[in-house]
């Protein structure tokens, strides 16, 4: 797995596109997938849902064709201690090169929390 | 043909969605499951909001911390899809590690094969099979897999051996102490030979409970055949008319 940003990003309410992440492409190995991860701390969610959308470039960050994602919801049971984590990973076909990266997010209100981008062939 | 991924989501939220699906394609659904209750309830098929799911095996989820917890797990599908935005709502579970796939080249009908599953509840162990199928009906399927563990205790890295042999991974959860871990992956085979698959790691601990089942997807017959055995009929002058075999009705 390689991290493609780690750090701390304050989500706006609302929908916010994140700055563009070039995917290394000594990451996809032959006959592979290459799938680019989202970890966010769930517990730092406001009430409400919350979506994140990844969307991938296949032409060197010029389009970004193809997306997926998933909503989570607050309040929400967790199991155990802190922290629990949002998580998302998106992937294509074996013969897809990704060579750019970028998620949305829509959230019922702002909020601060950390955030990690990886890349890692499956 | 063989079956190809065309492309896979996967989650712990309320929902998962997939855009520019293919039409016809199969839609898959692998979910891993924890309820902090105890209800022994089968996991019902997820909603679509662009289609119906069914279930290629969801079995009855296995005890954990005596009776007071669930630990399940369950593959869903929907076969000759309709194109464009899919998103599924898995059952709203305490703790849900979904993967959502899209194939290619599969059976538009039918496709469901073989499956089978096996739970070990609150005793200490590093492996679990998921049973063995049936022969395949084909020698051309897509085969998914899926574990699911929890401990009462736990770790945060269960230390699976990844990959499991054979099968190309589609997403992994480490720690099942505060998650629930999990494993889903995939493969293609092209001999009608029963499968099955082993989930192995090293974390063990009195009250663990681990799921695993596996399920098979018959990919599209060739071309120039139906892949189901419906008869066509020779055409006769165009009209289709003149005995039992050849009434326009069916089909």
């Amino acid at each position: 797995m390689t991290i493609l940003f780690q750090g701390n990003r304050t989500i706006p309410a609302g929908a916010n596109e994140s700055s563009v992440f070039p995917v290394p492409q000594n990451i996809k190995q032959p006959a592979q997938a290459l799938q680019v991860q989202l970890a966010l701390v769930w517990d730092d969610f406001p009430a409400g849902t919350t979506s994140i959308e990844i969307f991938l470039s296949l032409d060197g960050g010029v389009t970004f064709p193809r997306s997926a994602g998933g909503t989570w919801d607050m309040p929400h049971e967790f199991r155990g201690n802190q922290p629990h984590f949002a998580v998302v990973g998106f992937s294509l076909g074996a013969n897809d090169i990704v060579t750019h990266a970028k998620y949305v997010t829509n959230a019922p209100a702002q909020f601060t929390t950390q955030v990690t981008v990886s890349a890692v062939s499956v | 043909m063989a079956i190809t991924k065309t492309q896979s989501v996967n989650g712990n939220g309320a929902t998962l969605t997939l855009n520019t699906v293919v039409a016809t394609a199969l839609l898959t659904m692998q979910d891993s499951i924890y309820r902090a209750t105890r209800t022994g309830a089968t996991e019902p098929v997820p909603t679509d909001t662009a289609g119906t799911w069914s279930a290629a095996i969801n079995p009855a989820a296995a005890a954990f911390i005596g009776t007071s917890h669930d630990v399940g797990t369950g593959i869903f599908f929907q076969a000759n899809v309709a194109s464009g935005t899919h998103t599924i709502t898995p059952e709203a579970n305490t703790i849900h590690h979904t993967t959502f796939s899209e194939w290619g080249s599969a059976a538009t009908s039918l496709p469901s094969d073989q499956s089978t599953s096996a739970s070990t509840s609150n005793t200490s162990h590093t492996s679990r099979t998921t049973g063995t199928t049936g022969a395949l009906a084909q020698a051309d399927e897509l085969v998914l897999i899926n574990h699911s563990m929890a401990a009462e205790n736990g770790t945060l890295d269960v230390t699976y051996t990844d990959p499991v042999s054979g099968f190309t991974t589609l997403q992994k959860v480490s720690n099942d102490t505060s998650d629930l871990a999990m494993f889903h992956a995939w493969k293609t085979v092209a001999a009608t030979t029963a499968v099955s698959a082993t989930f192995n790691w090293t974390a063990a601990e009195a009250n663990q409970t681990s799921f695993a089942c596996i399920a098979t997807f018959k990919g599209a017959a060739a071309a120039g055949g139906s892949g189901h055995g419906l008869f066509i009929p020779p055409l006769l002058n165009g009209l289709g008319s003149g005995g039992p075999f050849f009434n326009n009705q069916i089909g």
